[in-house]
Protein backbone atom coordinates (compact mmCIF):
# COMPACT_ATOMS: atom_id res chain seq x y z
CA UNK A 1 0.00 0.00 0.00
CA UNK A 2 1.57 3.49 -0.93
CA UNK A 3 1.17 5.11 2.33
CA UNK A 4 2.17 8.61 0.59
CA UNK A 5 -0.90 9.76 -1.23
CA UNK A 6 -3.33 11.57 1.28
CA UNK A 7 -6.64 9.55 1.94
CA UNK A 8 -8.89 8.90 4.55
CA UNK A 9 -8.87 6.71 7.49
CA UNK A 10 -10.91 3.60 6.81
CA UNK A 11 -14.07 4.04 4.89
CA UNK A 12 -14.28 7.46 4.09
CA UNK A 13 -17.79 8.04 3.81
CA UNK A 14 -18.12 7.03 7.44
CA UNK A 15 -16.72 10.52 7.99
CA UNK A 16 -20.41 11.10 7.29
CA UNK A 17 -21.28 9.51 10.43
CA UNK A 18 -18.04 11.00 12.36
CA UNK A 19 -18.51 14.28 11.52
CA UNK A 20 -21.98 14.42 11.70
CA UNK A 21 -22.16 13.04 15.14
CA UNK A 22 -19.58 15.63 16.48
CA UNK A 23 -21.65 18.40 14.26
CA UNK A 24 -24.84 17.18 16.75
CA UNK A 25 -22.82 16.91 19.84
CA UNK A 26 -21.42 20.52 19.29
CA UNK A 27 -24.99 21.99 18.98
CA UNK A 28 -26.20 20.04 21.97
CA UNK A 29 -23.51 21.47 23.66
CA UNK A 30 -24.25 25.01 22.16
CA UNK A 31 -27.61 24.36 23.53
CA UNK A 32 -26.46 23.50 27.10
CA UNK A 33 -24.24 27.06 27.28
CA UNK A 34 -27.25 28.91 26.09
CA UNK A 35 -29.47 27.58 28.87
CA UNK A 36 -26.32 27.67 31.18
CA UNK A 37 -26.12 31.54 30.90
CA UNK A 38 -30.19 31.76 30.95
CA UNK A 39 -30.24 29.49 34.30
CA UNK A 40 -26.77 30.15 35.81
CA UNK A 41 -27.23 29.41 39.37
CA UNK A 42 -29.54 26.56 39.00
CA UNK A 43 -27.00 24.54 36.18
CA UNK A 44 -23.83 26.22 38.91
CA UNK A 45 -25.86 24.52 41.98
CA UNK A 46 -26.94 21.23 39.94
CA UNK A 47 -23.25 21.28 38.10
CA UNK A 48 -21.16 21.48 41.54
CA UNK A 49 -23.50 17.85 42.88
CA UNK A 50 -22.12 16.11 40.47
CA UNK A 51 -18.89 14.10 41.05
CA UNK A 52 -16.38 15.07 39.03
CA UNK A 53 -14.01 11.98 39.92
CA UNK A 54 -16.59 9.80 38.08
CA UNK A 55 -16.21 11.79 35.08
CA UNK A 56 -12.51 11.78 35.11
CA UNK A 57 -11.56 8.30 35.54
CA UNK A 58 -13.86 7.66 32.83
CA UNK A 59 -11.81 10.08 30.67
CA UNK A 60 -8.39 8.11 31.85
CA UNK A 61 -10.51 4.89 30.63
CA UNK A 62 -11.25 5.57 27.31
CA UNK A 63 -8.24 7.30 26.62
CA UNK A 64 -6.87 4.25 27.09
CA UNK A 65 -9.06 1.90 25.55
CA UNK A 66 -8.46 4.40 22.08
CA UNK A 67 -4.43 3.36 23.03
CA UNK A 68 -5.29 -0.59 23.02
CA UNK A 69 -6.77 -0.14 19.63
CA UNK A 70 -3.94 1.90 17.94
CA UNK A 71 -1.72 -0.57 19.09
CA UNK A 72 -3.56 -3.70 17.96
CA UNK A 73 -3.52 -1.72 14.52
CA UNK A 74 0.07 -0.96 15.16
CA UNK A 75 0.95 -4.74 15.91
CA UNK A 76 -1.17 -5.84 12.75
CA UNK A 77 0.58 -3.65 10.34
CA UNK A 78 4.39 -3.79 11.72
CA UNK A 79 4.01 -7.94 12.26
CA UNK A 80 1.60 -8.37 9.15
CA UNK A 81 -0.38 -11.52 9.39
CA UNK A 82 1.08 -14.46 11.60
CA UNK A 83 -0.76 -16.12 14.30
CA UNK A 84 1.06 -14.49 16.72
CA UNK A 85 0.77 -10.74 15.80
CA UNK A 86 -2.72 -11.41 15.43
CA UNK A 87 -3.31 -12.88 18.75
CA UNK A 88 -1.55 -9.72 20.32
CA UNK A 89 -3.56 -7.45 18.48
CA UNK A 90 -6.94 -9.29 19.04
CA UNK A 91 -5.61 -9.29 23.02
CA UNK A 92 -5.51 -5.64 22.45
CA UNK A 93 -8.86 -4.95 20.78
CA UNK A 94 -10.57 -7.47 23.99
CA UNK A 95 -8.67 -4.86 26.41
CA UNK A 96 -10.66 -2.11 24.49
CA UNK A 97 -13.55 -3.96 25.09
CA UNK A 98 -12.66 -4.41 28.55
CA UNK A 99 -12.07 -0.78 28.76
CA UNK A 100 -16.00 0.27 27.24
CA UNK A 101 -17.11 -2.38 30.25
CA UNK A 102 -15.71 -0.54 32.94
CA UNK A 103 -16.61 2.86 31.64
CA UNK A 104 -19.92 1.48 31.54
CA UNK A 105 -20.02 -0.10 34.95
CA UNK A 106 -18.66 3.21 36.04
CA UNK A 107 -21.22 5.20 34.39
CA UNK A 108 -24.59 3.08 35.43
CA UNK A 109 -23.45 3.22 38.87
CA UNK A 110 -22.77 6.95 38.64
CA UNK A 111 -26.22 6.99 38.02
CA UNK A 112 -27.22 5.00 40.35
CA UNK A 113 -25.40 7.33 43.25
CA UNK A 114 -26.81 10.12 42.15
CA UNK A 115 -30.63 8.77 41.62
CA UNK A 116 -30.48 6.95 45.09
CA UNK A 117 -28.98 10.48 46.75
CA UNK A 118 -32.60 11.83 45.47
CA UNK A 119 -31.55 13.45 41.88
CA UNK A 120 -33.67 12.97 38.96
CA UNK A 121 -33.91 13.89 35.57
CA UNK A 122 -36.78 15.63 35.98
CA UNK A 123 -35.40 17.82 39.05
CA UNK A 124 -34.52 20.78 36.45
CA UNK A 125 -33.03 21.93 33.29
CA UNK A 126 -29.60 20.82 33.90
CA UNK A 127 -30.19 16.72 35.36
CA UNK A 128 -32.09 17.09 31.98
CA UNK A 129 -28.78 17.69 30.13
CA UNK A 130 -26.94 15.75 32.39
CA UNK A 131 -28.54 12.86 31.88
CA UNK A 132 -29.70 13.02 28.42
CA UNK A 133 -26.47 13.78 26.74
CA UNK A 134 -24.64 11.34 28.97
CA UNK A 135 -27.06 8.63 28.08
CA UNK A 136 -26.86 9.22 24.52
CA UNK A 137 -22.95 8.77 24.91
CA UNK A 138 -23.54 5.70 26.82
CA UNK A 139 -25.64 4.26 23.85
CA UNK A 140 -22.58 5.24 21.52
CA UNK A 141 -20.08 3.21 24.04
CA UNK A 142 -22.45 0.09 23.83
CA UNK A 143 -22.30 0.32 20.30
CA UNK A 144 -18.92 1.13 20.08
CA UNK A 145 -17.80 -2.13 22.32
CA UNK A 146 -20.25 -4.20 19.44
CA UNK A 147 -18.05 -2.81 17.12
CA UNK A 148 -14.74 -3.94 18.63
CA UNK A 149 -16.29 -7.18 18.93
CA UNK A 150 -16.41 -7.81 15.30
CA UNK A 151 -13.30 -6.47 15.02
CA UNK A 152 -11.78 -9.11 17.68
CA UNK A 153 -13.42 -11.69 15.70
CA UNK A 154 -12.39 -10.25 11.88
CA UNK A 155 -8.48 -10.27 13.27
CA UNK A 156 -9.10 -14.06 14.79
CA UNK A 157 -10.45 -15.01 12.00
CA UNK A 158 -10.51 -13.69 8.99
CA UNK A 159 -8.63 -14.99 5.71
CA UNK A 160 -7.13 -11.68 4.91
CA UNK A 161 -7.46 -8.83 6.80
CA UNK A 162 -9.78 -5.88 6.17
CA UNK A 163 -7.75 -2.78 7.01
CA UNK A 164 -10.45 -0.53 5.86
CA UNK A 165 -13.03 -2.44 8.31
CA UNK A 166 -10.64 -2.57 10.79
CA UNK A 167 -9.49 1.43 10.78
CA UNK A 168 -13.44 2.35 10.07
CA UNK A 169 -14.05 0.29 13.66
CA UNK A 170 -11.41 1.92 15.22
CA UNK A 171 -12.32 5.11 14.22
CA UNK A 172 -15.67 4.88 15.45
CA UNK A 173 -13.97 3.88 18.76
CA UNK A 174 -12.28 7.06 19.01
CA UNK A 175 -15.62 9.06 17.92
CA UNK A 176 -16.99 7.77 21.20
CA UNK A 177 -13.52 8.90 23.06
CA UNK A 178 -14.06 12.54 21.73
CA UNK A 179 -17.84 13.07 21.75
CA UNK A 180 -16.99 12.46 25.62
CA UNK A 181 -13.72 14.44 25.49
CA UNK A 182 -16.63 17.27 24.30
CA UNK A 183 -18.99 16.38 26.86
CA UNK A 184 -16.83 15.71 30.44
CA UNK A 185 -15.43 19.30 30.71
CA UNK A 186 -18.65 21.20 29.89
CA UNK A 187 -21.10 19.09 31.82
CA UNK A 188 -18.70 18.35 34.48
CA UNK A 189 -16.08 20.85 34.97
CA UNK A 190 -16.54 24.13 33.65
CA UNK B 1 -29.00 4.05 -37.31
CA UNK B 2 -30.78 6.18 -34.77
CA UNK B 3 -32.99 4.39 -32.03
CA UNK B 4 -35.91 6.17 -30.94
CA UNK B 5 -35.98 7.44 -27.72
CA UNK B 6 -39.37 6.52 -25.76
CA UNK B 7 -41.50 9.25 -24.65
CA UNK B 8 -42.64 7.37 -21.58
CA UNK B 9 -41.15 5.32 -18.99
CA UNK B 10 -42.52 1.81 -19.03
CA UNK B 11 -45.36 0.82 -15.67
CA UNK B 12 -42.06 -0.46 -13.32
CA UNK B 13 -40.38 3.00 -13.89
CA UNK B 14 -43.53 5.31 -14.03
CA UNK B 15 -45.38 3.58 -10.90
CA UNK B 16 -42.22 4.17 -9.19
CA UNK B 17 -41.51 7.90 -9.89
CA UNK B 18 -45.10 8.19 -9.14
CA UNK B 19 -44.36 6.22 -5.90
CA UNK B 20 -41.95 8.07 -4.85
CA UNK B 21 -42.78 11.60 -5.67
CA UNK B 22 -45.15 11.62 -2.78
CA UNK B 23 -42.58 12.28 -0.20
CA UNK B 24 -43.22 15.77 -1.64
CA UNK B 25 -46.69 15.51 -1.12
CA UNK B 26 -46.10 14.37 2.49
CA UNK B 27 -43.51 17.38 3.19
CA UNK B 28 -46.01 19.78 1.72
CA UNK B 29 -48.92 18.95 3.77
CA UNK B 30 -47.23 18.54 7.04
CA UNK B 31 -45.68 21.57 6.51
CA UNK B 32 -49.08 23.53 5.51
CA UNK B 33 -51.02 21.80 8.70
CA UNK B 34 -47.52 22.81 11.36
CA UNK B 35 -46.73 26.52 9.87
CA UNK B 36 -50.11 27.72 8.11
CA UNK B 37 -53.30 25.82 9.15
CA UNK B 38 -52.84 24.35 12.88
CA UNK B 39 -50.01 27.01 13.42
CA UNK B 40 -47.96 24.43 15.16
CA UNK B 41 -44.78 25.46 14.55
CA UNK B 42 -43.44 25.89 17.10
CA UNK B 43 -45.72 23.37 18.91
CA UNK B 44 -48.63 23.89 21.67
CA UNK B 45 -46.22 24.60 24.57
CA UNK B 46 -46.10 21.22 26.95
CA UNK B 47 -45.72 23.68 30.62
CA UNK B 48 -48.95 25.42 29.42
CA UNK B 49 -52.25 24.26 31.62
CA UNK B 50 -56.05 22.73 30.92
CA UNK B 51 -57.29 25.97 30.38
CA UNK B 52 -55.05 27.45 28.65
CA UNK B 53 -54.93 24.60 26.31
CA UNK B 54 -58.50 23.79 25.97
CA UNK B 55 -58.67 27.88 25.57
CA UNK B 56 -56.33 27.31 22.14
CA UNK B 57 -58.89 25.06 21.46
CA UNK B 58 -61.92 26.79 21.61
CA UNK B 59 -60.41 29.77 19.45
CA UNK B 60 -58.80 27.93 16.73
CA UNK B 61 -61.05 25.18 16.77
CA UNK B 62 -61.69 24.85 12.51
CA UNK B 63 -57.80 25.69 12.35
CA UNK B 64 -56.75 22.81 14.19
CA UNK B 65 -59.30 20.57 12.79
CA UNK B 66 -58.04 21.20 9.71
CA UNK B 67 -54.81 21.53 10.65
CA UNK B 68 -55.23 17.30 12.22
CA UNK B 69 -57.24 16.52 8.44
CA UNK B 70 -53.92 17.59 6.89
CA UNK B 71 -51.72 15.86 9.02
CA UNK B 72 -53.56 12.60 8.07
CA UNK B 73 -53.46 13.26 4.48
CA UNK B 74 -49.12 13.61 4.84
CA UNK B 75 -48.84 10.47 6.93
CA UNK B 76 -50.78 8.58 4.41
CA UNK B 77 -49.01 10.21 1.61
CA UNK B 78 -45.50 8.36 3.43
CA UNK B 79 -46.90 5.13 2.31
CA UNK B 80 -46.42 5.21 -1.27
CA UNK B 81 -42.75 7.04 -0.81
CA UNK B 82 -41.94 3.55 2.24
CA UNK B 83 -42.85 1.55 -0.70
CA UNK B 84 -40.42 2.91 -3.62
CA UNK B 85 -37.84 2.81 -1.26
CA UNK B 86 -38.62 -1.13 -0.49
CA UNK B 87 -38.65 -1.63 -3.91
CA UNK B 88 -35.77 -0.20 -4.43
CA UNK B 89 -34.01 -1.92 -1.75
CA UNK B 90 -35.24 -5.23 -3.11
CA UNK B 91 -33.28 -4.97 -6.50
CA UNK B 92 -30.17 -5.16 -3.69
CA UNK B 93 -31.43 -7.94 -1.65
CA UNK B 94 -33.13 -9.81 -4.49
CA UNK B 95 -36.84 -10.60 -5.18
CA UNK B 96 -37.37 -13.95 -2.63
CA UNK B 97 -35.99 -13.28 0.15
CA UNK B 98 -35.16 -9.16 0.79
CA UNK B 99 -35.67 -8.74 4.88
CA UNK B 100 -34.41 -5.68 5.20
CA UNK B 101 -36.73 -3.84 2.71
CA UNK B 102 -39.45 -5.70 4.70
CA UNK B 103 -38.38 -4.56 7.78
CA UNK B 104 -38.28 -1.50 6.41
CA UNK B 105 -41.45 -1.49 5.18
CA UNK B 106 -43.17 -2.57 8.33
CA UNK B 107 -41.23 0.14 10.70
CA UNK B 108 -42.18 2.76 8.21
CA UNK B 109 -46.23 1.88 8.85
CA UNK B 110 -45.56 3.03 12.65
CA UNK B 111 -43.75 5.73 11.74
CA UNK B 112 -46.48 6.84 9.75
CA UNK B 113 -49.31 5.50 12.28
CA UNK B 114 -46.87 8.08 14.46
CA UNK B 115 -48.17 10.69 12.15
CA UNK B 116 -51.35 9.64 11.28
CA UNK B 117 -52.68 9.29 14.72
CA UNK B 118 -51.40 12.45 16.39
CA UNK B 119 -53.93 13.62 13.29
CA UNK B 120 -56.59 11.39 14.54
CA UNK B 121 -55.95 13.22 18.09
CA UNK B 122 -55.99 17.03 17.40
CA UNK B 123 -59.16 16.54 15.34
CA UNK B 124 -60.82 14.87 18.49
CA UNK B 125 -59.51 17.63 21.04
CA UNK B 126 -61.18 20.01 18.47
CA UNK B 127 -64.26 18.12 18.09
CA UNK B 128 -66.08 19.03 20.83
CA UNK B 129 -63.64 21.96 22.25
CA UNK B 130 -66.36 22.92 24.98
CA UNK B 131 -65.55 19.89 26.98
CA UNK B 132 -63.81 19.36 30.17
CA UNK B 133 -60.15 21.04 29.65
CA UNK B 134 -58.71 18.25 31.33
CA UNK B 135 -60.08 16.01 28.55
CA UNK B 136 -58.79 18.55 25.93
CA UNK B 137 -55.28 18.56 27.66
CA UNK B 138 -55.13 14.67 27.58
CA UNK B 139 -55.85 14.42 23.84
CA UNK B 140 -53.32 17.21 23.16
CA UNK B 141 -50.48 15.19 25.21
CA UNK B 142 -51.36 12.45 23.64
CA UNK B 143 -51.50 13.81 20.30
CA UNK B 144 -47.89 15.24 20.76
CA UNK B 145 -45.76 12.67 23.07
CA UNK B 146 -47.32 10.30 19.78
CA UNK B 147 -45.81 12.82 17.33
CA UNK B 148 -42.40 13.92 18.47
CA UNK B 149 -42.02 10.67 21.39
CA UNK B 150 -42.88 7.73 19.02
CA UNK B 151 -38.93 7.38 17.51
CA UNK B 152 -38.28 3.78 17.88
CA UNK B 153 -39.83 2.10 14.30
CA UNK B 154 -37.85 5.23 12.65
CA UNK B 155 -34.72 4.08 14.39
CA UNK B 156 -35.55 0.98 12.89
CA UNK B 157 -36.27 1.81 9.29
CA UNK B 158 -33.34 4.39 8.86
CA UNK B 159 -30.87 1.12 10.66
CA UNK B 160 -32.33 -1.36 8.18
CA UNK B 161 -31.68 0.90 4.93
CA UNK B 162 -28.21 1.28 6.36
CA UNK B 163 -27.86 -2.45 6.92
CA UNK B 164 -28.32 -3.08 3.18
CA UNK B 165 -26.57 -0.31 1.28
CA UNK B 166 -23.73 -0.63 3.70
CA UNK B 167 -24.00 -5.03 2.43
CA UNK B 168 -24.15 -4.38 -1.10
CA UNK B 169 -21.38 -5.65 -3.27
CA UNK B 170 -20.16 -4.13 -6.38
CA UNK B 171 -21.81 -6.36 -8.78
CA UNK B 172 -24.83 -4.93 -7.13
CA UNK B 173 -24.76 -1.50 -6.26
CA UNK B 174 -27.82 0.18 -6.38
CA UNK B 175 -27.45 3.29 -3.72
CA UNK B 176 -24.28 5.34 -3.35
CA UNK B 177 -22.75 4.29 -0.15
CA UNK B 178 -22.68 7.73 1.54
CA UNK B 179 -26.56 6.73 2.16
CA UNK B 180 -26.30 4.03 4.01
CA UNK B 181 -23.63 6.26 6.34
CA UNK B 182 -26.50 9.26 6.14
CA UNK B 183 -28.99 6.70 7.20
CA UNK B 184 -26.82 5.48 10.93
CA UNK B 185 -26.03 9.18 11.81
CA UNK B 186 -29.87 9.58 11.22
CA UNK B 187 -30.61 6.93 13.02
CA UNK B 188 -28.60 8.82 16.34
CA UNK B 189 -30.58 11.98 15.41
CA UNK B 190 -33.87 10.42 15.73
CA UNK B 191 -32.89 9.02 19.04
CA UNK B 192 -33.31 13.29 20.54
CA UNK B 193 -37.14 13.04 20.78
CA UNK B 194 -36.35 9.96 23.43
CA UNK B 195 -36.85 12.55 26.30
CA UNK B 196 -40.30 14.34 25.54
CA UNK B 197 -42.32 11.86 28.26
CA UNK B 198 -39.68 13.74 31.21
CA UNK B 199 -39.37 17.09 30.43
CA UNK B 200 -42.11 19.96 30.07
CA UNK B 201 -39.76 22.56 29.39
CA UNK B 202 -36.50 23.31 27.97
CA UNK B 203 -34.42 21.83 25.11
CA UNK B 204 -35.63 18.24 25.34
CA UNK B 205 -39.33 19.30 25.78
CA UNK B 206 -41.69 18.22 22.43
CA UNK B 207 -41.77 22.39 21.74
CA UNK B 208 -37.47 22.37 22.32
CA UNK B 209 -34.62 23.08 20.62
CA UNK B 210 -33.88 19.36 20.40
CA UNK B 211 -36.32 17.56 20.48
CA UNK B 212 -38.60 19.42 18.06
CA UNK B 213 -36.14 21.45 16.09
CA UNK B 214 -33.39 19.21 15.82
CA UNK B 215 -35.50 16.13 15.47
CA UNK B 216 -37.82 17.95 12.39
CA UNK B 217 -34.79 18.59 10.42
CA UNK B 218 -33.89 15.43 10.34
CA UNK B 219 -36.86 14.06 9.42
CA UNK B 220 -37.63 15.85 6.60
CA UNK B 221 -33.98 16.37 6.01
CA UNK B 222 -34.42 12.51 5.95
CA UNK B 223 -37.46 12.81 3.57
CA UNK B 224 -35.64 15.28 1.23
CA UNK B 225 -31.94 13.15 0.51
CA UNK B 226 -34.05 9.63 0.67
CA UNK B 227 -36.33 10.91 -2.16
CA UNK B 228 -33.46 12.36 -4.47
CA UNK B 229 -31.48 8.78 -3.46
CA UNK B 230 -34.51 6.73 -4.64
CA UNK B 231 -35.43 8.80 -7.43
CA UNK B 232 -31.60 8.37 -9.01
CA UNK B 233 -32.03 5.02 -8.28
CA UNK B 234 -35.40 4.43 -10.09
CA UNK B 235 -33.52 6.69 -13.12
CA UNK B 236 -30.29 4.55 -13.29
CA UNK B 237 -32.92 1.19 -13.10
CA UNK B 238 -34.25 2.76 -16.53
CA UNK B 239 -31.45 3.39 -17.64
CA UNK B 240 -30.15 -0.04 -17.28
CA UNK B 241 -33.84 -1.66 -18.73
CA UNK B 242 -32.73 0.76 -21.81
CA UNK B 243 -34.57 4.19 -21.46
CA UNK B 244 -32.28 7.32 -21.41
CA UNK B 245 -33.61 9.99 -19.47
CA UNK B 246 -34.64 12.96 -21.78
CA UNK B 247 -35.37 16.25 -20.37
CA UNK B 248 -36.63 17.66 -24.14
CA UNK B 249 -39.28 15.69 -25.47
Amino acid sequence: MNNLTPRLSGEPMLWILLFGDIALYSLFLVFFGIDYNAQNLVFRESQESLTPAFGFINTIVLLTGSWFVVRGLQVLREKGNDYAARRKAAGYVLYAVVCGAVFTILKVTEYMFKVKSGVSMTDNAFFVYYFALTGLHLIHVLIGIVTLYYMRRHIERAITIDYQFLESSANFWHLVDLLWIMLFPLIYLV
Amino acid sequence: MTQKIPYKYPYLIQSQLISVNFAIATILFMMIAMVFVGRWFPPIAPNLDAEQVALLFQENTNNYRFGGLLITLGAACFWPFGVAITEQMKRVEGYQHHPMATIQLFSLNTTICAIFVPGMLWMAAAFRPERMPDVTQALNDLGWLTFIGAFPPAVIQTLSIAYCVLNQTDSNRIFPKWFGYFNLWVATGFLTGALVPFTKEGAFAWNGLIAFWVAATFFFGWIIVSWYVVRQCIFQQAEALGFKQELSE
